[in-house]
């Protein structure tokens, strides 16, 4: 299955996400990368080979959204599934607007993040 | 017409019209329209042109060729100028006229100069500056009867004169090398063929380098004048030979006297050729004693013009002086102005002559007719006598009949006949008078000597008409002489051999005798002699007396004594004693007179010197401005000089001796007299004062002072004395002891010290004031500057100003410390002032000292005192002021300047306060200025200064505005800089708003979210852990070690959580969320109030308009005061950037339908465009932690949360409204709340 092998890359800036959203997502056998900006994943190499992204909005320096259209502007047609911990619809409605998979507000059931992934690696 | 076109029409110098084919004028430039009026209608050709132009115009027109013509056009203001017009058709390509066009140029000015130039009776030629001939006026035209075309090709030998062409063209050629103007006199060939003369005048005309451009030359026509001179001079030359053929001399002058012709006549007389004689030479000719008399003559006659008619003596050529008369008239022209004198001089020396005798023979017969007394009588030339005097007849006995003729002759004593007719032979023969005596018979038959003198009467030719004579009787004499001869005989020889000078007279005086002494000292023969009375032997001055003195001798028969002046040989004068004694014959009838003179001449100088040299002395007394007076050693008075008399009044025979007396004041008298006596005993000079009284009765003070003269014995000889007015210095004296009694009193009843000094400032008086003060006499105090009593600090002060004063002799004052007798030094007050005499000399100095102490210490605690406030008002950094409204000026303390800065020597006013205070603060000043006109209004403002550095200033001013004691408005206050605590506190408000934004930012709506990002993200951590956890259990081959991690890291996540909510109970514990009853406006006063100095500070005005009927509102009292404060604050920032208008701010309460109440905020800001409002409405719902957003979205969820709504619209002018609407309270209501729900935590627990 070539969903096992998919790589998700994380980025958020708290620690207890990037510690905790690995081990999870290897239970769902995905490969994981973790980073903890935005401008820090656009150095890494994963920017051209991630299958999808789980994208924090507010970030100290370039924020989720900031990164979404940066990567956009790249070609990076990367899904980005984002995570918020302010909770606030009508910001999701807008970023799925934008072409964003889904948007979970922390905290997010397991399932919802299995079916956003879902979604994003079929959509890829 | 194009429009450039029209441009270059209009600047031309001239007035530019253009037609259309017809004649129609479509276009006039500037400068015609402006010279026909602008109200001129261009298609009324007529009238533009004029009814004659216009006619000619239409012929031009139909000619349809170019034309030039003068014409007269009419100006706006009605005047007619002549112009040069010139009209030109212009043709398109068939020929034909497409176009008039019409240049017209003023040429009234060259017309009337031509008119002038023409109408001048005079020829006016112009001529080139090389010489050539350019133009000619009409005269010119008309005298050579060509045109001046013509005139101009002709050369100059055409028509000047053969004769004087050289001379014409030199004097052209000359004048145009030169450039000098010419004058000539030529004749011109004229239209008929006749030459005539012409006077030309030729000045050049210059540009203005100098060059000559043009010669104007006028001709006049001279011919006729010269044609008159022509026959003039030849009938002069005729005239000439007349003159000169004359017996007489003959002469001519100009109208000022200058000869211009003498006849040969006169040249001959003279021996002098003319060029010496001519002009003025012939005045050598003149007798020096007549030369001045007959030129004064000569010039009154040639300024009045009056004929000449004055005799002089010429000198011949021979150098003998002959009489002439100088005859001379006046030429005068038709205007009656002398142009010339023509005179001749008549030979009348013999004439002259002849009258000398004529004169001479009139004196003789005055003399006769003088005696008269006699008898007189007179003949024919030929010694016919034809009159006898009647008395002549009567003595004879014989009848005119009988003594004419001859007959006389019968009376005569037979024995004189014979002399006596050949004396009378004599006489007649030569023309001679000689006296004669004869006895002449008596009708008694006894005969009488008788002296016959005749003189003959000559007439104009000087040959004898007549004799005239007398007979004097001389018998008396006669017999009288005959008896005398003897006695006579023997004085002279007594006579001639006296050492004196004798002479002898006869009893009428007439000279018989003077000795040889005599006649030797006077160097003249006894014939001589006779006539002493008019030869100057007597010297003139004393002619008279002697004359007199002889005379009444002569009549009285007494002696003669006096002194007379006689001439000696040498013509030297010597003084005489002339006595003369009688010499009675028997019958003591005088028969002669012997006198004598005794040369008293060096005795009479000497004299005449004392005299003189006493005459000198006394004119010097009596000029002395003073009396003066002699008296013999026993005081009887020789001597009153004439002023002593003058004043008196009395005529030195009074004053004389004793009389003297009478004049002194009756008071004085008595003790005068004594001291007088005592004095002429003694000898001791006198010095002594009386009145002597005036010759107006009134009585005056005298100084008599007097000293003796001693001879070289020592006794007195003579007292010698003056007596000195002393009236006005008395009484000046008077005066001044009054005044000094006067001061007297005041000095010593003064409440005051007086000390009196002497005019070198020496201390001679105090009064007892001042001695008690001391407690010194004066005689220390006189040592005042010595003896410690002045301040040692004021005595070199002290003793400068009173040493200036003293030699100035300027009023002094000064303030000086003296010490009183216990020792202390008390401040006075030192007035010095000088007492003048009459002379203005200081005679006294009165210092007046007044005790100034209290007052001095008065003034030092003053001084002290208000040094205190002027340091307290620098360290307290405030300043006062004063101002009276509407004054120029504010007083101002030197803190005050400092403050604002001022230049200290700059008078402080209004607009100087103004312009230093800072822009923003000019509405704050006006404020203030228009409530001080009102009374007692107060004042506390604070303002901000622009300092002329640029720097800000902070003051606080407070002021009371009263009236003064004028009664007018005056603001009177306090300045005090406030920079330091002004920025210390907006240092402070500054961190205050921090810490409010803050306060906001964790504030409910924002707060929740700040909660739920804090509270999710631990969250997040536990619920992917548990999750984790959970599928790594479940797996088939279970990771036991990772699932171990992730619990473990759900419990560290659930600490999290738990920390965080600690955390934010800590927070708001204190302040928990409450719905009560507020009153809004109370609130809204409060954060008003609360908002007092950002509003200031801001520069903002804020009006409010609470509602009265305000019901309360639902709500924490708190935060709706949050919201509140949030929208002033965000008011007063969008004004701050505001500077064009005012910064109103209305602040409103009111009730609203639906049991609402609105609370609203206007204010006049920058507002938000249409852009801006999207925005605006966005920011609500934005992330951002700073600015107008989060205070609107705080502020809105705080609303929210009491049910309301909040919304912001832009005003219809500048600015924005924000307002909120929350429901009125309901009692037992319970109220509404909003709890919020977090979907997660509960899909989570699920």
């Amino acid at each position: 299955m070539s969903i096992k092998h998919s790589l998700v890359s994380v980025i958020d800036d708290d620690e207890s996400v990037r510690e905790s959203l690995p081990d999870l997502l290897r239970a769902f056998g995905h490969r994981v990368e973790t980073f903890a900006s935005a401008e820090e994943y656009l150095a890494s190499k994963s920017i051209h080979s991630s299958d999808c992204l789980i994208l924090d909005i507010g970030m100290p320096g370039m924020t989720g959204p900031e990164l979404q259209r940066e990567l956009k502007q790249r070609g990076q047609r990367t899904p980005i599934v984002f995570i918020t911990a302010l909770k606030d619809d009508a910001v999701r409605l807008q970023l799925i607007a934008q072409g964003a998979i889904d948007c979970l507000f922390k905290p997010f059931s397991a399932t919802a993040l299995q079916h956003a992934l879902d979604r994003a690696l079929d959509a890829r | 017409m194009n429009l450039d076109l029209s441009r270059i029409l209009d600047s031309l110098p001239g007035m530019v019209m253009s037609a259309r084919p017809d004649g129609r004028v479509d276009f006039l430039n500037e400068q015609w329209s402006e010279y026909a009026g602008r109200g001129v209608i261009l298609t009324q050709v007529s009238e533009l042109f004029g009814r004659e132009l216009f006619e000619r115009w239409r012929l031009v027109v139909a000619s349809g060729q170019p034309q030039e013509m003068e014409a007269r056009l009419r100006r706006f203001d009605g005047q007619h100028r002549r112009f040069l017009i010139r009209f030109r058709p212009m043709q398109d390509g068939h020929g034909d006229v497409a176009r008039w066009c019409a240049f017209a140029m003023d040429v009234e000015e060259t017309r009337t100069e031509r008119q002038i130039l023409n109408h001048i009776p005079a020829g006016i030629g112009v001529l080139t500056s090389t010489g050539e001939l350019d133009s000619v006026n009409d005269h010119i035209v008309r005298y050579f009867g060509k045109s001046e075309d013509v005139i101009k090709k002709w050369a100059s030998a055409d028509i000047v004169h053969p004769e004087d062409l050289p001379r014409v063209i030199a004097t052209i050629e000359h004048a145009v090398a030169t450039g000098e103007a010419y004058d000539t006199e030529h004749r011109l060939l004229g239209a008929e063929g006749n030459y005539r003369w012409f006077h030309v005048r030729a000045q050049p005309l210059r540009d203005e380098n100098g060059k000559v451009r043009q010669w104007y030359a006028l001709h006049i026509d001279v011919d006729e004048r010269k044609r008159a001179e022509e026959a003039l001079r030849g009938r002069e030359v005729d005239l000439r030979r007349i003159i000169n053929a004359l017996p007489t001399t003959a002469w001519s002058t100009r109208p000022d006297g200058f000869v211009d012709f003498l006849s040969d006549q006169w040249l001959a007389y003279a021996g002098m050729p003319y060029e010496q004689a001519g002009g003025f030479g012939w005045g050598d000719v003149i007798h020096p004693e007549d030369a001045g008399r007959l030129f004064t003559y000569w010039q009154g006659c040639l300024a009045s013009g009056e004929a000449v008619d004055v005799e002089a003596r010429m000198r011949r050529y021979d150098g003998e002086y002959r009489w002439f008369l100088f005859r001379a008239n006046p030429l005068r022209d038709e205007n009656g102005a002398i142009v010339k004198w023509y005179g001749t001089n008549i030979d009348i020396e013999d004439r002259k002559r002849a009258d000398e005798e004529l004169r001479e023979s009139e004196r003789n017969l005055a003399q006769i007719i003088n005696t008269i007394p006699t008898v007189a009588w007179s003949t024919l030339p030929d010694g016919y006598t034809d009159f006898l005097h009647h008395r002549w007849l009567d003595y004879a006995g014989m009848s005119a009949e009988e003594a004419e003729g001859w007959g006389w002759s019968n009376a005569i004593h037979p024995d004189d006949l014979p002399g006596l007719a050949d004396n009378w032979r004599r006489c007649l023969a030569t023309g001679i008078p000689n006296d004669a005596e004869a006895r002449i018979r008596r009708f008694d038959g006894e005969y009488r000597w008788f002296l016959f003198r005749g003189s003959p009467l000559r007439d104009e030719a000087g040959s004898i008409v007549k004799w005239y004579g007398t007979n004097v009787d001389i018998e008396d004499r006669k017999r009288a002489e005959e008896a005398l001869a003897e006695s006579e005989r023997q004085s002279r020889l007594i006579v001639d051999t006296i050492p004196g000078l004798v002479s002898v007279f006869g009893p009428d005086g007439e000279t018989e005798v003077i000795n040889k002494q005599f006649l030797g000292y006077l160097g003249q023969t006894l014939e001589e002699f006779e006539n002493w009375r008019d030869n100057g032997t007597v010297h003139p001055d004393d002619l008279q007396h002697h004359v007199d003195a002889f005379a009444q001798s002569l009549t009285s028969g007494e002696p003669m004594d006096f002194e007379t002046r006689l001439k000696r040989h040498d013509g030297t004068y010597r003084w005489f004693h002339l006595r003369g004694n009688p010499a009675r014959d028997p019958d003591g009838h005088v028969v002669r007179w012997y006198c004598l003179m005794t040369d008293i001449d060096d005795r009479n100088r000497a004299e005449e010197a004392v005299r003189e040299s006493e005459v000198t002395l006394r004119r010097i007394i009596n000029t002395l401005p003073t009396t003066a007076w002699a008296t013999s050693p026993d005081g009887f008075v020789e001597f009153l000089s004439d002023r002593w008399l003058n004043y008196a009044g009395v005529t030195w025979e009074q004053a004389a001796g004793f009389g003297w007396g009478d004049v002194i004041h009756p008071d004085d008298a008595g003790r005068l007299f004594s001291y007088w006596q005592d004095c002429l005993a003694s000898g001791e000079r006198v010095d002594v004062e009386a009145r002597m009284r005036r010759y107006d009765g009134t009585y005056r003070w005298f100084l008599f002072r007097a000293n003796p003269l001693r001879d070289e014995n020592g006794t007195i000889v003579k007292w010698y004395g003056t007596n000195i007015d002393i009236e006005d210095r008395k009484n000046a004296d008077e005066a001044l002891r009054e005044s000094e009694r006067y001061s007297r009193l005041i000095v010593d009843t003064i409440p005051g010290m007086i000390a009196l000094f002497a005019p070198d400032g020496e201390l001679n008086g105090a009064n007892h004031q001042l001695l008690e003060y001391f407690s010194q006499p004066l005689e220390v105090v006189k040592d005042w500057a010595t003896n410690g009593m002045t301040h040692p600090d004021d005595l070199q002060s002290y003793i400068d100003a009173f040493t200036l004063s003293i030699n100035t002799r300027e009023p002094y004052e000064i303030e000086t410390r003296l010490r009183r007798c216990d020792g202390h030094y008390r401040w006075f007050q030192i007035r010095g002032l000088p007492l003048y005499d009459g002379g203005g000399n200081v005679i006294r100095w009165y210092g007046l000292l007044t005790d100034i102490d209290d007052r001095k210490r008065a003034e030092e605690e003053l001084r002290r005192s208000e040094a205190f406030l002027v340091d307290a008002q620098r360290v307290s950094g405030t300043g006062s002021f004063a101002w009276v409204l509407g004054s120029e000026t504010v007083t101002c303390s030197d803190q005050t300047y400092r403050i604002y800065g001022f230049d200290p020597a700059e008078p402080v006013t209004v607009d100087l306060i103004r312009s230093r205070t800072h822009p923003e603060n000019y509405p704050t000043f006006q404020q203030v200025m228009d409530r001080s006109q009102q009374e007692g209004s107060d004042f506390d403002y604070e303002t901000k200064l622009l300092m002329s550095d640029q720097s800000i200033k902070y003051v606080r001013v407070v002021a009371h505005n009263e009236r003064n004691k004028e009664g007018r408005l005056e603001l009177r206050g306090a300045v005090r800089d406030v920079t330091a605590s002004r920025l210390a506190e907006e240092a402070l408000s500054k961190a205050r708003a921090d810490l409010a934004r803050v306060a906001r930012v964790t504030s409910l709506g924002v707060l929740t979210a700040s909660i739920a990002h804090e509270v999710n993200q631990p969250l997040a951590g536990i619920v992917n852990n548990a999750n984790a956890c959970l599928r790594l259990l479940d797996s088939d081959t279970p990771n036991l070690k990772v699932a171990m991690d992730t619990a473990r890291r759900t419990i560290r996540d659930g600490n999290r959580a738990a920390d965080v909510i600690a955390r934010l109970r800590a927070l708001f514990g204190k302040n928990p969320f409450a719905i009560q009853e507020v009153n809004l406006n109370e609130a809204v006063q409060e954060v008003i109030a609360l908002s007092r100095g950002d509003i200031q500070r801001s520069r903002v005005i804020l009006h409010t308009e609470l509602a009265d009927d305000l019901p309360s509102v639902a709500g924490d009292r708190i935060q709706l005061q949050q919201v509140v404060l949030n929208i002033l604050r965000n008011a007063l920032e969008a004004m701050s950037g505001v500077g064009d208008r005012q910064r109103r701010l209305l602040i409103k309460t009111e009730r609203e339908e639906g049991n609402q109440v609105r609370f609203s905020v206007r204010d006049m800001g920058i507002g938000f465009g249409a852009a801006d409002a999207e925005s605006l409405f966005e920011a609500f719902y934005s992330t951002k932690t700073d600015g107008m957003g989060i205070g609107l979205s705080v502020s809105r969820s705080i609303i929210d949360t009491h049910n309301g709504r909040l919304w912001a619209i832009p005003n219809d002018g500048p600015g924005v409204t924000v307002s909120f609407s929350i429901p009125v309270y309901v009692r037992n209501e319970p109220p509404a709340t909003n709890v919020a729900h977090n979907d997660a935590a509960r899909e989570n627990t699920q």
